[in-house]
């Protein structure tokens, strides 16, 4: 069995243009195979989950938009109540504080630098 | 050695600039000024590539101004890596200037308009080619007023008032601390002129600086100007904490004025770091010990700006200042890697030392077309979904128009870094080159600013992409839709052509950084005249 040698740039290239033509030929073969009308059913249009009943998963809304809401504000409530509410909060003073803390650690180590 | 297309560029375009408003008053029709700023720019693309092609072939070219030899005058000089970087501002601002003329082709103040655009791509060019640091801090300015002055353009806007006040104040305070910073140069020095600072701070010939008693403290004053213009040029390439200036700045100007600050004008603060830590302080100098210092804060602040840029894309509602923050996280990747030529990263030389660089520059490039295709669309979408900015009121704009969907798409692949976009290339050598310097931590780090910036680019396709169509939208003319045509293909061509593109850039890198072509800044800047 013979081995195919490739530099990291020519095998990225291969393997991108191999994933291309896969995802063409999956294209295909799924507007070949797919329903030209949707189908319904009652399971379709009520889902019924965890013994709830229909009404009850009818009236949230779990759209993907949602779903990123949640993921997002609930993994990082914390870090982006500090990063949105204190850090970038568009307060000419916070945004000085940081700065200005900047420049003053920039001009320790230049005196540092000087003293040592 | 004496080239006048170096010298030539930047005044004549200061003059076809200024020309503008005087000529508003004789022609009243609109169409001329916008084929007279796209001639002007088309202009400043031919020169600044023939200039590249001359340096490419005959190495380091230099103009003094006014036929005084440096140091005494003020001189513009190019090498491989300043022509380059010239070369793509001049490309992208041709397709940007091409563009306004569709973004504003009813607006009766567009002569205004195009005098600060040109001013803006001006102020850039000088920056770019000056081989003074006094120039520098000039040509600054000039990019600068332009900028606030396009960034508050829409003056019955308060948020647009207020941004520009805003960066305007906190610009003001950072080109002052790197005049101040100049000060102290001088007086230690006695020059401005790059290649005599560089010849003075390295020790070519195995001396150090003369320091203390009737020459004063040179080592600190050196210090302390490093450390304002280190603060000035972080400021303009909007690295944390010196980047709240720039999500509500880009957004509020108009949109291709948006994508010249996020694309272009943010690099012009990465270059003067390179050219500052890179040549005049560079790692064969004097001072090389407080440079090895001053890239680790460049280090830890271009990691910071990744991840709060990438984290802050996340939440985002308006299109642009998802995209302004994408900025933000993009330059501190390019930070990253500019921060590998400390010492006790990797030698001079080494492969992590000249794969970090052609990483930086790589990922440069790569953002600056990136950036300013997704922007242009930006402003597409935003036109034909009736004015709004907010991610959720774009109800699948770009899926009723499959090459806008398509440009919005190849942009996000080439920022996001997939292959075989040259966004993901870039990436990888700013990923291997850290991993050569036995950091691997780093290498992880760049990955996660990579991953959790998806979640924002996510959002962006989503909106525009993926969520159904509820109303009609106003279709866009050839003219912007051919342009971020253009912009596509370049985004391919980084990633396809990405082997022949990194050997350059690596060669670049090399012919650059490297002691002899230190040495080579100097002898074609400055000795060269006086040995005539």
């Amino acid at each position: 069995m013979s081995t195919l040698n490739l530099d990291p740039w020519t095998a990225t290239l291969f393997l991108s243009g191999v994933l291309a033509l896969s995802t063409l030929v999956m294209y295909l073969v799924y507007i070949t195979l797919s329903r030209k009308t949707p189908q319904t059913s009652s399971e379709y249009s009520e889902p019924y989950i965890g013994g709830e009943s229909a009404s009850v998963i009818k009236s949230v809304d779990v759209s993907v938009r949602n779903l990123f809401w949640g993921v997002v504000r609930g993994a990082g409530r914390r870090l982006y109540t500090f990063l949105r509410d204190q850090m970038h909060n568009g307060v000419l003073n916070d945004w000085g504080v940081y700065m200005l803390s900047y420049i003053g650690l920039l001009t320790l180590i230049a005196l540092i630098y000087f003293m040592r | 050695m004496y080239y006048l297309s170096v010298g030539v560029l930047v005044p004549s375009l200061i003059g076809l600039a200024f020309v503008l408003p005087l000529l508003s008053m004789i022609v009243k029709n609109i169409k001329f000024f916008h084929a007279y700023a796209s001639t002007a720019s088309l202009y400043a693309l031919v020169v600044a590539a023939y200039n590249f092609s001359v340096v490419v072939k005959e190495g380091v070219k230099t103009y003094p101004f006014g036929g005084w030899w440096p140091p005494i005058g003020i001189s513009y000089e190019l090498d491989e890596v300043n022509s380059l970087l010239a070369l793509l501002t001049a490309t992208v601002m041709f397709l940007i200037t091409l563009y306004s003329a569709w973004y504003i082709r009813d607006l009766r103040s567009a002569p205004y308009y195009y005098t600060l655009l040109l001013g803006l791509e001006v102020g850039m060019l000088g920056c770019i080619y000056t081989g003074d640091a006094f120039n520098l801090f000039v040509m600054l300015e000039v990019t600068s007023i332009s900028a606030y002055a396009l960034v508050g353009f829409y003056r019955n806007k308060p948020e647009a008032v207020e941004a520009a006040i805003k960066y305007g104040l906190f610009g003001a305070v950072a080109t002052t601390l790197y005049f101040i910073g100049l000060v102290f140069i001088y007086a230690s020095f006695g020059t401005l002129n790059m290649a005599d600072l560089t010849n003075k701070v390295t020790s070519f010939w195995s001396y150090d600086l003369v320091s203390g008693y009737y020459y004063g403290q040179v080592y600190a004053a050196t210090a302390i100007a490093l450390a304002l213009s280190l603060w000035t040029f972080t400021f303009k390439s909007a690295v944390f904490p010196n980047h709240f200036w720039l999500p509500d700045a880009h957004p509020e100007a108009p949109t291709p004025v948006s994508a010249a600050l996020s694309g272009l004008v943010v690099n012009v603060g990465v270059y003067a770091i390179f050219r500052f830590l890179y040549t005049i302080f560079n790692p064969f100098s004097a001072v090389s010990d407080l440079r090895d210092l001053i890239l680790l804060v460049t280090l830890v602040l271009g990691l910071a700006s990744g991840l709060i840029g990438a984290l802050m894309m996340a939440v985002q509602d308006d299109i642009k200042r998802l995209l302004a923050y994408s900025t933000i996280s993009h330059i501190g990747l390019v930070l990253v890697g500019l921060s590998i030529g400390s010492s006790l990263l990797s030698k001079p030389g080494s492969q992590a030392f000249v794969d970090g660089l052609t990483g930086a520059f790589y990922h440069l490039i790569n953002h600056s077309l990136g950036k300013s295709l997704l922007f242009l669309t930006a402003g597409v979408i935003i036109y034909a979904a009736g004015g709004t900015r907010r991610l959720d009121e774009l109800g699948g704009v770009a899926r009723r128009n499959p090459l806008l969907g398509a440009a919005l798409i190849i942009g996000v692949l080439q920022l996001l870094g997939i292959p075989p976009f040259g966004g993901f290339f870039s990436k990888y050598l700013l990923y291997a080159s850290y991993l050569e310097a036995g950091a691997p931590y780093i290498s992880v780090i760049i990955n996660v600013i990579s991953a959790i910036s998806l979640l924002g680019y996510i959002r962006l396709l989503y909106a525009a992409l993926f969520t159904t169509p509820k109303r009609e939208f106003v279709r866009a003319s050839a003219l912007p839709t051919i342009i971020l045509l253009i912009l596509s293909v370049a985004c391919l061509i980084t990633g396809i052509l990405s082997s022949i593109m990194s050997e350059w850039l690596r060669r670049f890198v090399e012919a650059t950084t490297s002691r002899d072509g230190i040495l080579n800044y100097w002898l074609q800047g400055y000795l060269v005249f006086w040995g005539r």
